[in-house]
């Protein structure tokens, strides 16, 4: 990386420097909890843990404040992009965190909840980050300068001429190619998230193959379909890809507002009861 | 035989004007009308037809009210004030000859009966006499000459004759519901505003009309358009036939009023007093009969001729504003100041007075103390200024006081430079003593210098030798310039046009005023973009320097104009100011950098040409998206939604893309911005830093939208209320482009967020950090630098 970028991404923003600046913070916890131990036993109190946890708060409070931050158009400070990248490496620095304030040990309980709970949160982030490092370049290939609209108009075109070749053709290919041209689905639901749906035009097209038409309209549907089928592949990719960049979301947000009600219920018990008494 | 003491011929807008004035100031009068209604001209307008109040600096005198909107609005406010005002109107009465003098004339009408009148004002207009063709059938009934609703036609084949604007506006209206050929005598529709011509041909090009070009009509038919073209004989079926031929005066009327025109030329209009009397006493003549066209021009002579011939000595309309314009300047009169300008600024010096007084109602009279800042360098201002008094001084360098700079004195010009070039101030400029500056803005000094070669000659003359003296040898004094400046030559380049060629003998060198090039080269088989050189800079010196052959190629990015320094020249300058040696080594040195950069992977260079081409070449601000760390999310559209009264300026997904940069269908806030080239009422403005905007004046017209290469004004209505955070969690698709809404629509397109701190709410609400905005001047440095 040159001196002065003109631009970089929200991971190497400011050259990383959220990701340095929580890397110190977790250091810092680290020594002042180094420190503690170092202490008589009679001189622990409770003390560090509830600063610790006071602090792991107020971190996962504003880190879900960029729920809002993100729709703040007209207001808010600096770009969204420093905001992001803070918002990834604070993040982060929680699963340090969270399992220090908690002793790394895990109880059946509330608080148990809420300890897994920010782990699986932070997990569900760094899918995100994963697949925001992955995708975009990918989404970009594949398209290849065509955009969504365009293959969807690309494959209504195709449809009508289909249609218009069907009536040429024998019943048993004209049923493949008419059920084929009148079907308007290409996506598959949740499940395109995982794998690709099968490519119905492609099956169309080998099961007119079968039929061993040998006719201008036989030949040129098949090529059609071969041609459908390949868009077909290209609009399933751009929707799975362009999918699990969003998807992962469905799972963070709501997670984190569990995550949000768990640690305060923590907290609130804590205050009120004391460790073990939920 | 009734007696009057005005007669008014004609009941356009100065008629109807006069007729009112005439009847406060309590005079006996007629208003002939030809026809049954007044304003008969103003009623044949095509229905719905938006009617501008230009010029828009004239204050409007009348009795008769006018402002900007339909014509059904505005001819219901100007018969309501007639009647009100008891004008007294005569219709169905053609005059067909004017006889007798001052006190005693007589109008013969042409149904027999006479008028007599101690005055007549003749205010016939232009329209009253259409041009017609005057060919067999030009007389059948299904041949028009105007076009009033073009809803009233459906289902026909219609022919519509001529080139100009109002048969591309009729031809347009008539296609929606119609069958139309256009029929043009010439092979291209240059005459019309380019915002009807761009209409025209986008109509032509999509099948939605037909066209004969190079076609005369020779012949009308029943049902068919009989024309001459280059292929022959060509019919054209048709059930109607519009001609839109233009007007002229109705020369054999006025001559048989005893006026007499200057020259034998079709359309000469006859010669009239200051107080519009022609050469017959007590026969005056107004409106654009008179060579004023525009219809508040000819409603305010209607009110100043009533006042003329009731010996009331009126001043033009608008010399209270001019008034007000200088009153900065202390001690000057209207008179005396116009006079000022006329005598000691050489580039005005051969205004006309009508012209010179329209460009001070659009100028500013600023008073500047010593040592006070006009303007200051990277400033986006785009005006001229003239030193009608005082001198100024110009820095040289960012030092305060500046250390090097250049005194202009009385009757100079600055500011030539931003105007041309579209750019940023290069340069400070300060007040030496009390200055009295005249600052003329961007759109009056262009049309001056489109319309008035005077004004051109003078302002090139000086401009070339001040754009040598501070790109080329800063320091150096004028006398050592002139002569070079003298005999270089300006060179105007079209989008593509090759200034020299690889190989070549280098014999000059070009520096860039407006517009930029690309510099390509050939290695191995591959022609490779080598860099992009914008305006205020200068390329070819390389071989002059060292006087081998050229070693790339440079071809105009944009419509450039390059002023060309022959080698010769070019020498002498560097024998005179030695520093310009050391410098063009330097920029030698830095170009061969880039170009052994550039050399090493090509494709940068086609990254390059891809961006100079998608807005780079003119843009002063392009959002870009670096599509390998664009996740989709759309937060950019929501932002500007968010933040523009609902209604996003950027289209993300739409636009090309190469190499992972993507240029969104977003403003590039071009150099010389196409969508302000016809804006009738001058609403696009250009703010301080650069950003091109909209402001409540548009009336909707859809110019710039059609003027727009890059696509990216849309029509809507943007009174649909912003939304909070909240909403836009909970209401989900702000970002959608805006459908059709109610209301009247205007044209919305990125301001690059003016109002808003922080910049550009696109850039910064984008998570991933995918968006940028960059100067085209950046654009080398995005490429080869990393950061990608």
């Amino acid at each position: 990386m040159s001196a002065a970028p003109l631009h970089s991404g929200f991971l190497t923003h400011k050259r990383m420097m959220f990701a340095w600046l929580a890397l110190l913070l977790v250091l810092a916890v680290a020594a002042a909890w180094y420190w503690q131990e170092m202490l008589p036993p009679s001189a622990v109190d409770l003390g560090f843990s509830y600063g610790l946890g006071t602090l792991a708060l107020v971190i996962m409070l504003w880190l879900t404040w960029f729920g809002v931050r993100k729709r703040s158009y007209a207001k808010g400070a600096g770009r969204l992009k420093a905001w992001l990248s803070a918002h990834v490496y604070l993040g982060l620095s929680l699963v340090f965190l969270v399992p220090l304030h908690g002793g790394f040990t895990i109880a059946p309980d509330i608080h148990g909840i809420a300890y897994v709970l920010v782990l699986v949160t932070v997990f569900t982030g760094l899918f995100g980050v994963a697949f925001y490092g992955f995708y975009p370049r990918r989404v970009t290939a594949n398209r290849e300068g065509l955009t969504f609209d365009a293959m969807l108009k690309r494959i209504a075109e195709i449809d009508i001429e289909l249609r218009g070749l069907s009536t040429q053709l024998s019943e048993a290919a004209n049923n493949i190619v008419r059920r084929e041209a009148e079907s308007g689905r290409i996506g598959g639901g949740v499940g395109i998230l995982f794998a690709r749906p099968i490519n119905k035009a492609r099956r169309a097209r080998q099961a007119l193959l079968r039929l061993n038409l040998d006719s201008d309209a036989g030949n040129r549907a098949a090529a059609l379909l071969e041609s459908k089928a390949a868009v077909v592949d290209r609009l399933q990719r751009d929707i799975q890809m362009r999918s699990r960049l969003r998807a992962w979301l469905l799972l963070h947000v709501p997670l984190s507002l569990a995550t949000l009600a768990a640690v305060i219920a923590h907290a609130a018990g804590m205050l009120m009861f004391g460790l073990g008494s939920v | 035989m009734s007696q009057v003491q005005v007669a008014i011929v004609g009941s356009g807008p100065a008629g109807l004007s006069a007729g009112a004035r005439a009847a406060v100031r309590g005079l006996s009068h007629v208003v002939l009308e030809r026809t049954e209604q007044p304003s008969n001209t103003i009623f044949r307008f095509q229905k719905g037809k938006h009617v501008m109040a230009q010029p828009a600096h004239t204050p409007l005198r009348s009795e008769i009210p006018f402002e900007d909107g339909r014509r059904e609005d505005v001819l219901a406010a100007w018969l309501a004030r007639a009647e009100e005002l008891g004008v007294n109107f005569r219709f169905n009465s053609e005059v067909t000859g004017i006889t007798g003098s001052r006190g005693d004339f007589v109008i013969s009408l042409a149904d027999g009966e006479e008028v007599r009148a101690e005055t007549v004002v003749l205010a016939v207009g232009l329209q009253g006499n259409l041009n017609k063709l005057r060919v067999p059938g030009a007389e059948l009934p299904h041949v028009g000459y105007q076009l009033d609703d073009p809803d009233e036609f459906e289902h026909e084949r219609i022919a519509v004759i001529g080139g100009g604007d109002a048969s591309i506006e009729n031809a347009l209206a008539l296609a929606e519901h119609n069958e139309v050929t256009i029929i043009n005598r010439s092979d291209e529709f240059a005459r019309a505003k380019s915002a009807n011509e761009s209409a025209i041909l986008a109509a032509i090009e999509s099948g939605r009309m037909d066209v004969a070009y190079n076609a005369n009509t020779i012949a009308i038919e029943p049902d068919t358009l009989v024309l001459e073209t280059p292929e022959g004989e060509a019919r054209i079926p048709c059930e109607r036939i519009i001609a839109r031929l233009g007007a002229a005066p109705p020369r054999k009327l006025v001559e048989a009023c005893g006026v007499e025109f200057p020259t034998e030329e079709r359309n000469a209009l006859p010669e009239v007093s200051p107080q519009y009397e022609s050469n017959v006493p007590g026969l005056y003549v107004v409106g654009a009969l008179g060579g004023f066209p525009l219809i508040k021009q000819a409603l305010n002579q209607g009110y100043e001729v009533i006042e003329h011939i009731v010996g009331e000595d009126v001043e033009p309309a608008d010399a209270p504003l001019l008034r007000e314009k200088i009153s900065a300047a202390q001690g000057w009169d209207v008179d005396g100041f116009l006079e000022a300008v006329r005598t000691r600024v050489p580039i005005f010096a051969e205004l006309n007075a009508l012209v010179l007084r329209d460009t001070m109602l659009e100028s500013e009279v600023h008073s500047f103390t010593d040592g006070e800042i006009v303007f200051r360098r990277n400033d986006y201002t785009n005006s001229l200024y003239v030193v009608i008094e005082g001198a100024v001084r110009i820095h040289l360098d960012d030092e305060m006081p500046p250390k090097a700079s250049v005194q202009l004195g009385q009757g100079a010009f600055f500011g030539e430079m931003g105007l041309i070039s579209g750019r940023r101030r290069n340069a400070t400029v300060s007040a030496i003593g009390n200055a009295l500056l005249l600052e003329v803005p961007r759109r009056r000094m262009i049309t001056l210098r489109a319309s008035v070669p005077s004004v051109r000659e003078a302002m090139d003359r000086e401009a070339v030798a001040r754009s040598i003296q501070s790109h080329l040898a800063p320091g150096l004094d004028r006398d050592s310039i002139d002569d070079i400046a003298a005999a270089a030559t300006i060179h105007n380049w079209s989008k593509g046009q090759v200034l020299f060629s690889e190989g070549e003998e280098g014999d000059s060198l070009h520096l860039i005023r407006r517009g930029s090039v690309l510099v390509r080269k050939k290695i191995g088989d591959h022609d490779v973009v080598l860099n992009y050189v914008a305006a205020g800079n200068y390329v070819g010196e390389m071989a002059l320097v060292s006087g081998e052959p050229r070693n790339a190629t440079v071809a105009a990015a944009a419509d450039c104009e390059t002023i060309r320094i022959e080698r010769d020249d070019f020498n002498r300058l560097m024998d005179r100011h030695p520093d310009l040696r050391t410098e063009i080594e330097q920029v030698r040195e830095a170009r061969a950098a880039i170009t052994a950069r550039m050399a090493e992977s090509p494709d940068q260079g086609s990254l390059i040409e891809f961006l100079v081409d998608q807005g780079g070449k003119e843009a002063t601000d392009i959002l870009l998206i670096d599509e390998s760390l664009c996740v989709g999310c759309d937060n950019c559209e929501k932002a500007c939604a968010g933040t523009h009264g609902g209604i996003t300026r950027l289209d993300r997904e739409a636009g090309p893309t190469y190499a992972d940069m993507h240029v969104p269908t977003s403003c590039r806030h071009c150099e010389h911005p196409h969508c302000m080239s016809d804006c009738p009422p001058d609403a696009i403005k250009r703010a301080m830093g650069g950003e091109v905007y909209i402001t409540d004046a548009c009336i909707g017209c859809g110019n710039c939208q059609r003027n727009c290469p890059y696509d990216v004004i849309q029509m809507a209505n943007p009174q649909m209320g912003e939304r909070g955070w909240l909403a836009s969690l909970l209401g989900g698709m702000a970002g959608k482009r805006a459908e059709v809404s109610d209301g009247p629509k205007q044209a919305v397109k990125c301001d690059m967020c003016l109002d808003i701190d922080g910049g550009p709410a696109c850039v910064r609400a984008c998570p991933t950090g995918a968006a940028i905005r960059v100067h085209p001047s950046e654009v080398i440095e995005l490429v080869t630098g990393s950061g990608r």
